[in-house]
């Protein structure tokens, strides 16, 4: 049987990380998943095993002039009851399994898991957020598009844990939320899709797209979404058919028992231009 | 080796052993609380579910060590109470239970759904039932069963 604690305070936590590889377990609906054999077996965990989820420290959603802070073992249905959690994170969140699974399971749960359909991840690119890696030297803020460095590959290294997830406050014209999956509750998304934007004076003043499970990442292009910046809304139209072309040229979806290239490829079309059809 | 203890249905207990054992487990072969059941194992069915502090759980997909210094409350635990009274008289009333290997676990949604929301509309139902899966109904029985529940405990919950 390979070690495992139930850690006491974060310090206990980061100290232990700074000595050696450990899992870091939080809610686990998907470290139980992935590590279980047979029923009625205690989990044949590979490494040693820190027990996070009981951290009080890390329970909290806070609100500062400019940010909002969630600690790491905050539960979905828990994100669910604060009025300052913004919309479109709230709308993935519903929409993520069943209330029992929101019960336990974690917003840094689905960001260390690192699964490109995991998904509170196209809302939290789209809202800027910032994900907090501390270690017992240094604590670093990462911003999510930097955080997933591949294929469930993200940019953690084994002394460091997720404390805290840092959302920037926007002040969005209007988002868009939407999760493609099979049944309604329990599905993993074929594709998904968080869309942000502002107007002042007229003109596009902010205008963000990540779309998720079509790459090995999350697409988020500051370069496209550039291109509509200060334009009207009558200009940003014109432009639709461009806009999705360069979409679709960054995006890799595949054949998987979920879905198919093709099905992914027109569902993203039309994302993108459901979305462009609510500017207003 | 760690000890864990909690609240199961009222009670102090501790466990002395591996921290990485389901609670599902545990509460079926050390506890002998077999009203639950193990379906999926993965999360997705519901007949394991259990209320952690108030609030559903499936059991199969939460590990010993994170129970510790919480409550627990199996469908043997929630029978001693008048709420699980008026759950099952609608159920019985609805014609929601055939085979009942997913009924444990629908009547623990339903006092989960019931605690946080005493007057859910059709969609909140549907929305608290999710994660429950049966296979004889066709849910509308028991969706029926939730919300004669509500009606009748009026003032429990
Ligand atoms: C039935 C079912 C349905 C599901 N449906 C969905 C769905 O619709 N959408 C979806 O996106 N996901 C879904 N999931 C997956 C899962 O529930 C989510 O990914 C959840 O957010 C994981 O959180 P957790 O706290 O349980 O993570 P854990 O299982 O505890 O951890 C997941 C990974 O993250 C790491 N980790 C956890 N916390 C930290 C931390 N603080 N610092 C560093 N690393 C950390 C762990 O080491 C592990 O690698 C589903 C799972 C199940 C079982
Ligand atoms: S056995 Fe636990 S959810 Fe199916
Ligand atoms: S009554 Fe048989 S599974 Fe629901």
């Amino acid at each position: 049987m390979v070690e495992q604690i139930i850690v006491k305070s974060v310090e206990e936590a980061l100290s232990r990380l700074s000595e050696r590889k450990y899992i870091i377990y939080a809610g686990g609906t998907d470290l139980i998943v992935q590590n279980r054999t047979v029923s009625e077996a205690p989990i044949p965990f590979k490494n040693p095993v820190l027990y996070c989820a009981n951290l009080k420290e890390l329970k909290y959603v806070k609100e500062g002039d400019d940010y909002l802070y969630i600690g790491a073992m905050t539960t979905l249905s828990e994100l669910l009851t604060y009025e300052s959690v913004p919309k479109l994170l709230k709308e993935a969140i519903e929409q993520m399994a069943s209330p029992a699974i929101r019960n336990i399971a974690t917003l840094a749960g689905n960001l260390g898991n690192a699964s490109p359909a995991g998904d509170s991840l196209v809302p939290l690119y789209t809202l800027n957020a910032l994900i907090k890696c501390q270690s017992v030297k240094a604590s670093r803020l990462i911003p999510i598009q930097d955080f997933f460095v591949g294929l469930k590959k993200t940019a953690l290294t084994d002394s460091e844990m997720i404390t805290e997830i840092i959302i920037p406050k926007n002040r969005f014209k209007s988002t868009m939320y939407r999760k493609v999956g099979t049944r309604k509750a329990d599905a993993l998304s074929k594709v998904s899709f968080a869309g942000a934007y502002s107007i002042v004076h007229d003109k596009i003043c902010d205008f963000r797209i990540s779309i998720g499970a079509v790459n090995v990442t999350v697409v988020r292009r500051f370069d496209i979404e550039a291109k509509l910046i200060g334009k009207t809304i009558e200009q940003a139209q014109k432009m639709k058919n461009q806009i999705i072309s360069l979409y679709l040229s960054s995006i890799k979806p595949i054949n998987d028992q979920r879905s198919n290239i093709e099905y992914r490829t027109q569902v993203t079309k039309n994302l993108i231009s459901a979305f462009m059809d609510t500017l207003d | 080796m760690s000890k864990i203890t909690f609240i199961l249905n009222g009670k102090t207990v501790s466990v002395e052993g591996n921290p990485g054992v389901r609670l599902l487990d545990v509460l079926r072969n050390e506890f002998k609380l077999t009203g639950i059941k193990e379906g999926c194992g993965e999360g997705e069915c519901g007949a394991c579910a259990v209320l952690l502090d108030h609030k559903i759980v499936n059991s199969c997909s939460v590990v010993l060590a994170n129970v510790d210094g919480h409550e627990i409350t199996t469908i043997e635990g929630l029978k001693e109470t008048s709420r699980y009274q008026v759950i099952r008289d609608s159920f019985g009333h609805a014609g929601a239970v055939q085979c009942g290997f997913c009924t444990p676990g629908m009547v623990i949604a339903t006092e989960s759904l019931l605690y946080d929301n005493p007057t859910p509309t059709e969609e909140d139902i549907k929305i608290g039932m999710s994660g429950n899966l049966c296979r004889c109904t066709g849910y509308q029985s028991i969706i029926e069963a939730v919300k004669k529940a509500s009606e009748d405990g009026d003032g429990l919950w």
